[in-house]
């Protein structure tokens, strides 16, 4: 087996990293089928195009954020062993 | 005195600035508002002023039914300073978001200031009251998700701000000049002014959503 240098754990930490951004498909999926909804929202009823505008920003900018958690374990990882 | 100043990382001596730069202009437009009658007509960047606050003003009275009056200023007061301190990179200043200890702060901030202001309007009893609202048994759900939302919410500011910081570092350091006009055009339009707007608008929407939830019967 290996020792447990330095190189070892950096290595692990590095696959680790790898492996913790995969979880930005969730966010990916949901925001398409949000944004999809919306525009098909847009063509039945072209008046309240500016307040489907703001909602769907809004409500993208919040289902953006498990991805983000994702992102953020990977940059630990990386920049402290 | 001047290793006070060299201390500091760079997100901290921006933010500092950016409160300073703040300070001074709120200060002197309020006054140059202040000496208006009310039949003068106003020009120029109090006309802009008194429009943002107009705006704004009827966006809070949505929300709140009761207080918009007492609580607007601090909402605008967080996404005036969000604002400007999400688009301080264009200037040469780092942003100071990308500083973990400042967004661990904001976080802090949204929670500390619901829960003050929640036992100052209700009294304590009607506030444990409140928290066991469906079922008493409800009381260690209700907790976990009093202290998980703005943590989220400051979380979500620093992880938006990071990648940009980053991805910014990553462009300027690969291509030379090539970068420099590259990352005009490309990177600071779509991760400093779009994206730091966006999440200015959503931490100030859902911190006075979380209020008026926490305030209103």
């Amino acid at each position: 087996m290996a020792e447990f240098t330095i190189f070892f754990a950096q290595g692990m930490a590095y696959l680790g990293a790898g492996i913790a951004v995969l979880t930005g498909i969730g966010p990916g999926i949901g925001q398409g089928y949000a944004a999809g909804k919306a525009v098909e929202a847009l063509g039945r009823q072209p008046e309240a195009a500016s307040s489907i505008r703001t909602l769907m920003i809004t409500g993208q900018a919040v289902a953006e954020t498990t991805g983000l958690y994702g992102l953020i374990v990977a940059i630990i990882l990386i920049f402290a062993t | 005195m001047v290793d006070v100043w060299i201390a500091f990382s760079s997100g901290m001596k921006a933010s500092l600035l950016i409160t300073a730069f703040l300070m001074i202009s709120v200060t002197l437009i309020g006054l140059k508002v202040k000496k208006m009658s009310y039949a003068d007509v106003p020009g120029g960047i109090v006309l802009v002023a008194v429009m943002l606050v107009q705006m704004f003003n009827n966006m809070m009275e949505d929300f709140f039914k009761k207080y918009w009056r007492q609580f607007t200023p601090y909402m605008f007061t967080i996404i005036l300073f969000l604002g400007f301190a999400n688009t301080a990179s264009l200037v040469g200043l780092a942003t100071p978001l990308s500083n973990f200890t400042i967004a661990i702060s904001f976080s802090a901030l949204a929670f500390g200031s619901i829960q003050v202001i929640a036992l100052i309007v209700h009294k304590p009893v009607k506030r444990a009251k409140n928290l066991m609202e469906p079922h008493p048994l409800f009381l260690p759900i209700n907790l976990i998700g009093e202290m998980s939302t703005p943590f989220a919410m400051g979380l979500r500011l620093f992880g938006n701000m990071l990648s940009g910081a980053i991805i910014g570092i990553i462009i300027y350091g690969l291509l030379s000049w090539f970068g420099v006009v590259f990352g005009a055009i490309l990177i600071h339009p779509i991760f400093d002014i779009f994206f730091g707007l966006i999440q200015a608008y959503v931490y100030t929407i859902l911190f006075t959503i979380f209020l008026s939830m926490a305030i209103e019967e």
